[in-house]
């Protein structure tokens, strides 16, 4: 087994290749500081002779290291604490250090640094440095040339030019990384086969980065940067900056609720098809009535409305908000916001981990690591859960569109955009309670000035539709909707058993939500709400099925294509606008789930952090709640 | 004329005299290119100046003005 460490800056492609060689799913996009820790896998290289079929005795097994971009290997970050220490204390025999074909400089900066760390190791512990040149097929688009042969008899180490995402190169990589790894088993330089032209060396000599960049790159199209620096005029332009930010969330948001409408119908018919089935099933094999109605009515049914209106529309935005990160937006849209989140004292990457907050809130808290200053950071954490995730986005748009349906003013033909609207209106009012947080928390317990960082644009790139597709709907939809299920089927089968059990005559259901009832109407809602809310903490996506499970306990869904059956069943238990507007502010802000609060306990490494984490949202939801229900009160 | 990074405009190309950051910006402005001598140029600037992107060794780098107003330049004639 020969072990091998990716190193370079960050958004050079160091975990493409890493997925790409050991065929993991690490997230990758198109920004600076993805990968926060390290990520061990394991690939195996066989030799060119055995092309077809390899036995195990042929092939050479490698383990490898992906860990955190960095720009350099003084230590300024919890990322090169991590990549230095790595290179300074692990064993390993290769060193693949990847830079970006389009800004080579920078690399070369990195090896030359790279170089003066382990030339300090115990002479038998030195790797063979392999320099990958990534991105090769955007600095060909750009016109840029690079001089490899030249590179290589410079610095008398390996140089592989490659192209991560179309898998151009890896085979040159892997046959390097054999070749080299078969004369290291003696560790001797002599060993070399006959004929290796190459004479190689474990490092390269002293060289001047900016001197070897200028004699081996060379640019052909003078306007290369041209088209980029447009695109960049335009979507971080004071007003049309602003302009694109909300058509393109809208248009996301559009086309997440449109596009889930079929789908979600298609998945329903076919679910009531499969019930049909269930229950003449049960039927014949003579079941119980009531455990027919409990299990097929009660548990089949809901199962079946969140998988069908909670997938579609976490299908759909998910991998459409992916692609906006693999484009490259995202650090735009921070370019943009900082002027914002400078006015709050907080850090401008903040709106990173923000906009990653919208995908899942346990992967943006996990982000907030590229924010350097700790106060900073735990300002990002805190304040994360105020933008809805992926799982409050299909309550949250079931609220304004049964409220659109039940007051009707809306024309149908245009419900979809204006539901869009009102979802883009309710995240800019999160954003906007995101920065009142921050403001609040940078003057009282967070106190400070922001610090010094700076934010790297990376050049947009062309995203890879079918593997964001392929990556979210396995990777993250299905997971999530799966956690989904299994927290709703106990949560079922809780509730079934509490509105079963009667103490003194009246169920424990109705005791519970008896319990809660006046705190849920002071905040416009009711016991059962506040109570599926509660018992959605392991999984925000169950708050709705909970609701109905909890209402339909003297009864069944009867037709759930309908939407005006849902509006029906919750306009009789005493929903009225005032409801729908409270259920959907209230999903907004409150606590986050489990394991959200868990990645946060794991990155502030405080209990009390963790704590405020999950009061300050829940703080600022009810605040709007009770403000919401004393003004339906007034009018 | 040496002047402030943070008052040149985007299209500006200039080079750098010296850096007056502090602390752990200093080194990291240091790792990003930004050293005397180097040539950058602004590409991107907010109207409120608040912040703005410079393209140094070929990759762009937005920095806010309390920092960028530290690095002294010198304006290059293209």
């Amino acid at each position: 087994m020969r072990r091998a460490a990716l190193v370079g800056n960050p958004n050079v492609g160091k975990s493409t290749i890493f997925n790409a060689l050991t065929g993991m799913r690490q997230h990758t996009g198109n920004w600076p500081g993805v990968t926060v820790s390290c990520t061990y896998g394991y690939f195996y290289v066989c030799p060119e002779s055995s092309v077809s079929g390899c036995r195990e005795s042929d092939r050479q097994d490698f383990m490898i290291v992906d860990l955190p971009g960095i720009y350099s290997f003084d230590i300024r970050s919890e990322e090169e604490a991590v990549t230095r220490n790595y290179i300074l204390k692990k064993e390993y025999e290769f060193l693949l250090l990847v830079c970006d074909a389009t800004c080579l400089e920078r690399g070369l900066h990195l090896l030359r640094q790279a170089t003066a760390l382990i030339e300090d190791r115990p002479d038998d512990t030195i790797p063979q440095i392999i320099l990958c040149v990534n991105l090769c097929d955007e600095a060909e688009k750009k016109g840029i040339r690079i001089d490899f042969e030249g590179l290589e008899k410079a610095l008398s180490i390996p140089v592989i030019p490659c192209c991560a995402r179309e898998r151009r190169g890896l085979s040159a990589l892997k046959e390097t990384l054999l070749r080299l790894s078969g004369a290291c088993s003696s560790c001797a330089l002599e060993d070399r086969p006959e004929g290796d032209s190459h004479e190689y060396q474990k490092y390269p000599p002293d060289f001047s980065p900016a001197g070897l960049a200028a004699g081996s790159v060379s640019y052909t199209r003078a306007d290369y940067r041209r088209r980029e620096e447009a695109l960049d005029r335009l979507l971080t332009g004071s007003f049309t900056g602003t302009f694109f930010m909300l058509l393109l969330l809208t248009g996301v948001f559009w086309l997440t609720i449109t596009g889930a409408n079929y789908p979600s119908s298609m998945l329903w018919e076919l679910f009531f098809r499969l019930e049909t089935v269930l229950a003449a099933a049960a039927q014949s094999l003579s079941f119980p009535s009531w455990l027919t109605e409990a299990s097929i009515f009660g548990v089949y049914r809901v199962v079946a409305w969140i998988v069908s209106v909670m997938l579609p529309p976490m299908a759909i935005f998910f991998p459409l908000f992916t692609l906006l990160e693999d484009l490259g937006y995202l650090p735009r849209a921070a370019f943009n916001m900082d002027g914002a989140f400078h006015r709050c004292h907080a850090c401008g990457k903040q709106c990173l981990t923000m906009a990653m907050g919208l995908g899942c809130n346990a992967a943006g808290v996990t982000g907030c690591r590229i924010i350097d200053s700790p106060r900073e950071r735990l300002i990002a954490i805190l304040t994360n859960s105020l933008v809805p995730c992926n799982g409050r986005f299909p309550l949250i748009i079931t609220m304004i569109s049964l409220c659109a349906l039940g007051t009707s003013v809306i024309p149908s033909a245009v419900s979809g955009v204006v539901t869009a609207l009102i979802l883009t209106g309710m995240i800019s009012f999160s954003v906007l309670m995101t920065l009142a947080a921050s403001w609040f928390l940078s003057r009282t317990v967070l106190k400070g000035v922001p610090s010094s960082f700076t934010l790297e644009l990376p050049p947009y790139r062309k995203p890879q539709i079918g593997k964001v597709l392929v990556r979210s709907v396995f990777d993250r939809t299905l997971f999530v909707l799966g956690r989904a299920i299994a927290v709703a089927a106990p949560a079922g089968l809780l509730i079934w058993i509490l509105a079963n059990i009667s103490i003194d005559g009246q169920s424990l259901l109705l005791w519970i939500s008896g319990a809660l009832d006046p705190l849920g109407k002071l905040m416009g809602l009711d016991g059962i709400i506040l109570m599926a809310f509660l018992l959605g903490f392991p999984a925000n996506e169950i708050v709705l099925p909970v609701i109905l499970m909890a209402y339909l306990e003297t009864g069944y869904l009867v037709d759930m294509e309908d939407k005006m059956a849902l509006f029906t069943l919750l306009s009789a238990h005493g929903w009225t606008v005032k409801t729908f507007i409270c259920t959907a502010v209230f999903s907004l802000f409150h606590w986050p789930c489990s394991t959200t609060c868990l990645t946060i306990k794991k990155e502030s490494g405080s209990l009390r952090w963790t704590a405020a984490a999950m009061l300050l949202p829940t703080v600022i939801g009810m605040f709007f709640c009770i403000l919401i229900e004393q003004i339906f009160r007034i009018i | 004329m040496v002047l402030p990074l943070s008052n040149i405009k985007p299209g500006d190309t200039v080079r750098i005299v010296c850096l007056a950051n502090e602390g752990l910006m200093a080194g990291r402005l240091h790792d990003l290119g930004f050293e005397p001598g180097a040539v950058i140029s602004c590409v991107l600037q907010k109207r409120r100046k608040n912040i703005a992107a410079y393209l140094v060794r070929n990759a762009v780098i937005a920095l806010r003005e309390e920092d960028s107003r530290y690095i002294m330049v010198k304006e290059v004639r293209a």
